[in-house]
């Protein structure tokens, strides 16, 4: 039980880190387009994560 | 230098470990007992009622070890099988939790943003690793 625990907060954590490093890159990304007076149509990282989520499970049904 | 987090991960292969050679070791010993009745003891015929005695008792012992064994095994596969699911749960609530996060955050300085106003709002990163220092 604790260790199960330990290992949720682990890959919690870990989660965390990778999708908080895809905002911040999105962000620095979309600040840079700005700038440069560039369009910017990227989806965020939380449509991609949710496009690729939609993608799985149309794979597995 | 191991991390504390690392602490699960090689418990859980230490055990795994034992019980591989545990198994392993079962099944040699039941090899060997078989070995004993057939070519060291040349079993004669009218003694195959006391060898199949004398096998049935080594084989119950044998049928614990090699049960146990294959209970392990079984284990180890369900437990595989139900640490990917915990992973892929903790990890979605975990993004899901995240994202959320990120978007109001966005959101707010957005608006912030619209109306002139000045937003020095900590990003959710940012506010994670404040409050964890």
């Amino acid at each position: 039980m604790v260790l199960g625990a330990l290992y949720k907060q682990r890959i919690r954590r870990e989660a965390i880190a990778e999708c908080d490093r895809e905002w911040r890159e999105w962000l620095r990304r979309k600040a840079e387009a700005q700038r440069n007076g560039e369009p910017f149509d990227e989806p965020s990282p939380a449509d991609r994560q949710e496009e690729s989520r939609r993608r799985f499970l149309i794979w597995r049904r | 230098m191991i991390s504390l987090d690392a602490l699960p991960e090689i418990s859980a292969d230490l055990y795994r470990s034992f019980l591989v050679t545990y198994g392993i070791s079962a099944f040699g010993r039941m090899m060997v007992e078989a070995y004993k009745q057939i070519v060291i003891l040349q079993t004669a015929w009218y003694d195959v009622p006391t060898a199949a005695f004398t096998v049935l008792e080594h084989g119950f012992a044998q049928h614990m070890l090699l049960s146990f064994a294959a209970a392990e095994v079984l284990n180890m596969v369900l437990g595989a099988l139900y640490k990917i699911r915990v992973r892929q749960e903790a990890r979605a609530k975990a993004l899901e939790e995240n994202n959320k996060a990120w978007e109001e955050w966005l959101r707010r300085k957005s608006e912030a943003e619209a109306k002139g106003e000045p937003f020095n709002e900590p990003s959710p990163s940012e506010q994670q690793a404040t409050a964890a220092s």
